[in-house]
């Protein structure tokens, strides 16, 4: 598995950078290419935050969804990566307490 | 850059020192990640060869905690390469500042890109040509902090009992959280990230093992070229 890690994530950094330099890619390819990352993001928090354990909870009893708000607060409002990490782990640790 | 392949100290210590951000962020992301990596059965020797290979934050979050759920492996590779997608851009956007370095350097400086480093890097070659030992700089020591964090985590992990009680088990969403708000650049991005959110969870309450994500992105992305297309304008 680590190996195909290796191989799923070298070469889509690899090969765009090498080879698609001299290739011209239609714009409406290039506009949904731009817009799979946020997708991809909120597709994966959205189950994670909502059903933590698998079942649809949007309560104060379910600590994921009480830590994400004011993780999302940070993340909008500093942009940093460290900061919305260590808020959240601090708020969910508080919660779990 | 240099006209021989000799190596530019002071531009690769200058990118050392712009990496130290990196260096600091990485720190917990890595010491998490290899505590988790450690809690779902991996070795130390394992999560460290992960790191210094895969070297994705998310990607290798989302493969171990897919692989102790019981997912196969080939849906966590189709996973994994979804997700980083991004890579596809970055790599593709920094074709044109690279453009005169041989393939091999390339290639070699394509293995460090993260969201991160490709940050760094592109603020400081906005428009121009790159330096190689300024990128390599960065990008080892990211690399380095990355991989060295990820080990200390996973030799540590097991000391610490229910590491769950420090959060940790919020730091993957947290994270993916930080990565989406950084990503939200315009109102069209934000409405795809709802829809594929909306869409989502929806599935998520009749399957498992990802496939949600997977649905999801490919219709909310090709709705966002839907939205572009009617509003003719690129959200770059």
């Amino acid at each position: 598995m680590i190996f195909g890690l290796w191989v799923v994530n070298y070469l889509p950094r690899m090969f765009p950078m090498v080879i698609l330099s001299k290739l011209r890619i239609p714009e409406p390819v290039i506009w949904w290419l731009g817009f799979v990352p946020a997708a991809v993001l909120g597709a994966i928090i959205a189950p994670a935050v909502l059903m933590p354990d698998n079942g649809l909870s949007i309560s104060f009893a379910n600590s994921y969804l009480v830590a994400a708000i004011p993780a999302f607060a940070v993340a909008i409002k500093t942009r940093s990566l460290v900061w919305t990490l260590l808020v959240g782990m601090a708020v969910m640790a508080l919660i779990q307490v | 850059m240099t006209e021989d392949d000799g190596m530019s100290r002071s531009s690769f210590f200058a990118g050392v020192k712009k990496s130290v951000p990196i260096m600091v962020g990485y720190m917990p992301l890595g010491l998490a990640f290899g505590v988790i990596a450690r809690e779902k059965g991996l070795t130390v020797m394992q999560t460290a060869l992960m790191s210094l290979t895969s070297f994705t934050g998310s990607g290798q979050f989302i493969a171990v905690g897919l692989l102790s759920a019981g997912v196969g492996i080939p849906a966590i590779l189709l996973t994994n390469f979804l997700v980083n997608l991004r890579y596809l851009l970055f790599s593709a956007s920094m074709a044109p500042v690279v453009r005169k370095m041989p393939s091999i350097v390339q290639a070699v400086l394509a293995f460090g890109i993260t969201d991160e480093t490709f940050a760094v890097n592109m603020a400081e070659f906005d428009r121009k040509e790159a330096d190689r030992d300024f990128m390599l700089g960065v990008n080892i020591f990211s690399h380095l902090s990355w991989t060295v964090n990820s080990a200390i985590g996973a030799a540590v992990g097991n000391l610490i009992p229910d590491i769950d009680r420090f959060g940790v088990n919020f730091a993957l969403p947290a994270m993916f959280i930080a990565l989406l708000i950084w990503q939200v650049k315009d109102r069209n991005t934000l409405w795809v990230a709802v829809i594929s959110a909306l869409i989502s969870t929806v599935l998520a309450m009749f399957t498992r093992n990802s496939a949600n994500i997977i649905a999801a992105t490919v219709i909310a992305a090709t709705i966002g070229v839907i939205l572009c297309r009617n509003k003719q304008k690129s959200t770059f």
